[in-house]
């Protein structure tokens, strides 16, 4: 599902009134396909406040006493809204909310209401945060306990007779009080009068292993690999999908995560679909492959062309690894390129398979040890930062790039050149591709950078440099470097991954 | 700077001691040094009162981007430092500031003096560490 970026309508400034009872405090976040505020009942306008445990409106502005109920009243209350504007799906969504259905998995709505062409979903705020602002990896048990829940909370909808469409990142909001994610504002495919037939169980169960699976630490290959075969369709209940959860969390192996790994990807400001997709894999004890492409080409063909890319790169690798004898900087760089060319070709089958022109940037590095192996089609890029030092390994293959080669452009007129979106090697476009290698040594406390060009379009690589300096957590960095991208402009969608070298990679207990 | 030894390397919460030889204004609503943010200042007790309160500080951005225009700051590093601005009394240290909301920083502050306070707050996000200065009137009670 995709919208017009032009039907997002403007954002709202703070103390806008909206609906009977709220003031409209901030806006927290544009995702796809909807806005995230935070509000208040704080009304002036108003002569009387609302109570939100008996309903009255009777009570004075002034008096914190409910004159219905007599509980007290805060001063301010604060709620969480999610604004929507895709008109065809508001009956659906309001026939879900018409259930009032009750589980501690979903934030249920104190207010839903149409107004402006726009569906507001009011819920009462809890110190919740947004799941879209948290950085991969997760640790194993939040992704165990996430999935366990999910499983009831999709269950208990089957029986309730709804099912649910896209499941994305957005839905989903975090209570750290309580150390739960929790459903918010879902997108409703179907309200049934009668329990959901099984034969349509299996769809949120595997898209929420879709979500999960990037939140995966990058050396639990288990967990990620049963994560994969859910999101295949391995499961056709959730409730058995609950069960083979719960078999893991007697027999999954805790393995310390490395600390200096971490990615994040966002839909940015602008695009109402994120193109963007990464991966990551464990190879060997201290080998991983991290990898981040930037697709093209639309809705259903940019996202599948970057997503088929990563995935098929991955498993290719790992395919191949096992057959290394020896682990030596040439043998991972054919190791790579092979693995790279692999996912080109896969991409380009696709392609001409459904006959669209569907491509995807490619950026991937392989560390081992102090061995790092980068290879790139594209303008994905991939930085190493030394000390205070930011170098950019990759090399772009954009006509722009071409151009400052060719000394007929500057660095700082290539950014903002008209043709700066034109590439002249892409994943997918034609059969083995040209992929560009380089083999970077590592030393103790480097950190390698992987990013689209949401990321290095829009912020300079001096305070790229300043930021991952700044900022030693890396879940914290890549944060911190998506809203960079913001401040810049948010013109694209934005993917992060870093990496750290061995004295980053101390382990810390997932 | 410094203006003890001249270094301009560190950032203005750096100095124990704040410059308060400008006039201060005593407001609930201030932006930033470079513009970039908007913060909305709120004390409990209102007004803050000599001895045990604390206050909550929103952060919005102010830019360019109407997309981001009125945007809660999420996730950022807010710090504060204050200093009586008649008397040699200073708040103990920097007090970091906890995100108690999407965009909603606050700290138990504890005001040893009654009188105008000159307060520094910095807003470390992204790229950018913005310094707002401002003032407060502390009631005796």
């Amino acid at each position: 599902m995709s919208f017009a970026a032009d039907a997002r309508p403007a954002p709202m400034l703070s103390g806008t009134p909206l609906g009977d009872h709220f003031a409209v405090e901030a806006l927290v976040r544009l995702c796809e396909g909807r806005m995230i505020y935070v509000l208040n009942d704080d009304r002036s306008d108003r002569p009387t406040r609302h109570c939100w445990d008996c309903g009255s409106d009777d009570t004075p502005r002034g008096d914190l006493i409910c004159a219905g109920c007599e509980v007290s009243l805060p001063e301010s209350q604060k709620f969480m809204l999610s604004v929507r504007w895709d008109k065809w799906n508001f009956e659906r969504q309001l026939e879900f909310y018409d259930q009032e259905l009750e589980h501690p998995g979903v934030l249920w709505p104190d207010s839903v209401f149409v107004e402006g062409g726009c569906l507001f979903t009011i819920v009462r705020y809890r110190n919740e945060s947004l799941m879209v602002d948290q950085g991969a990896p997760f640790s194993i048990e939040r992704v165990l306990h996430l999935s366990q829940r999910f499983a009831g909370l999709t269950a208990f909808m089957h029986r309730s007779g709804v099912s649910l469409d896209t499941l994305e990142r957005h839905h989903f909001v975090y209570r750290k009080a309580d150390d739960v994610f929790l459903l918010f504002d879902p997108d409703v495919a179907e309200v049934l009068g009668h329990p959901v037939p099984s034969a349509q169980r299996g769809w949120e169960i595997r898209r929420l292993a879709a979500i999960l699976r990037r939140y995966t630490p990058v050396n639990n290959n288990a967990l990620a690999d049963f994560l994969y075969s859910v999101e295949r369709g391995s499961f056709k209940s959730p409730l058995d999908f609950g069960r083979s959860v719960e078999q893991l969390f007697n027999t999954i192996e805790r393995v310390a995560a490395p600390a200096g790994v971490a990615a994040m990807t966002d839909v940015g400001l602008s695009r109402s679909l994120n193109e963007d997709s990464w991966s990551w894999v464990q190879l060997g004890d201290d080998t991983h492959l991290c990898v981040v492409a930037d697709g093209m080409g639309g809705h259903e063909a940019g996202e599948v062309a970057s997503s088929l890319a990563v995935e098929t790169i991955c498993r290719e690798a790992r395919d191949m690894f096992d057959d290394i004898d020896e682990v030596h900087p040439d043998k991972l760089e054919e190791l790579l390129v092979h693995s790279f060319q692999e996912a080109n070709n896969t991409v380009k089958g696709l392609a001409e398979e459904r006959h669209n022109d569907m491509g995807t940037t490619m950026v991937a590095v392989l560390v081992s040890g102090s061995t790092g192996v980068v290879a790139n089609v594209g303008d994905s890029r991939a930085y190493r930062l030394r000390g205070d030092g930011l170098e950019q390994i990759s090399k772009d293959h954009s006509l722009v790039a071409r151009m400052v080669e060719q000394n007929r452009l500057s660095a700082e007129e290539a950014r903002t050149h008209p043709h700066s979106n034109i590439l002249l090697r892409t994943v997918g476009t034609e059969r083995n591709v040209e992929i560009d290698a380089f083999q970077v040594e590592l030393e103790p406390g480097d950190r390698v950078l992987l990013c689209s060009d949401g990321l290095w379009g829009e912020v300079e690589d001096s305070d790229i440099q300043t930021i991952m300096t700044h900022y030693e957590d890396p879940r914290t960095c890549a944060r911190e470097l998506v809203r960079a991208a913001h401040h810049g402009g948010g013109k694209d969608n934005i993917t992060i991954l870093l990496v750290g070298t061995a004295e980053e990679r101390t382990t810390v207990t997932s | 700077m410094c203006s003890g030894c001249g270094d301009d390397s560190g950032s203005a919460l750096d100095s124990a001691v704040l410059d308060t030889s400008e006039s201060l204004e005593v407001v609930d609503e201030v932006d930033t040094q470079t513009g970039f943010y908007h913060l909305e200042l709120s004390y409990a007790p209102d007004p803050p009162v000599l001895g045990e309160g604390s206050m909550e500080v929103r952060i919005t951005f102010v830019n360019s981007n109407p997309d981001l225009q009125g945007a809660a700051v999420v996730g950022a590093n807010v710090s504060l430092q204050g200093q009586h601005t008649d008397l040699d009394v200073a708040l103990d240290a920097p007090i970091n500031l906890v995100e108690s909301s999407l965009g909603a920083y606050q700290s138990n502050v504890t005001w040893p003096e009654a009188g105008l306070w000159a307060l520094t707050v910095e807003v470390g996000a992204a790229e950018r560490t913005d310094v707002a200065r401002f003032g407060v009137r502390i009631e005796a009670e």
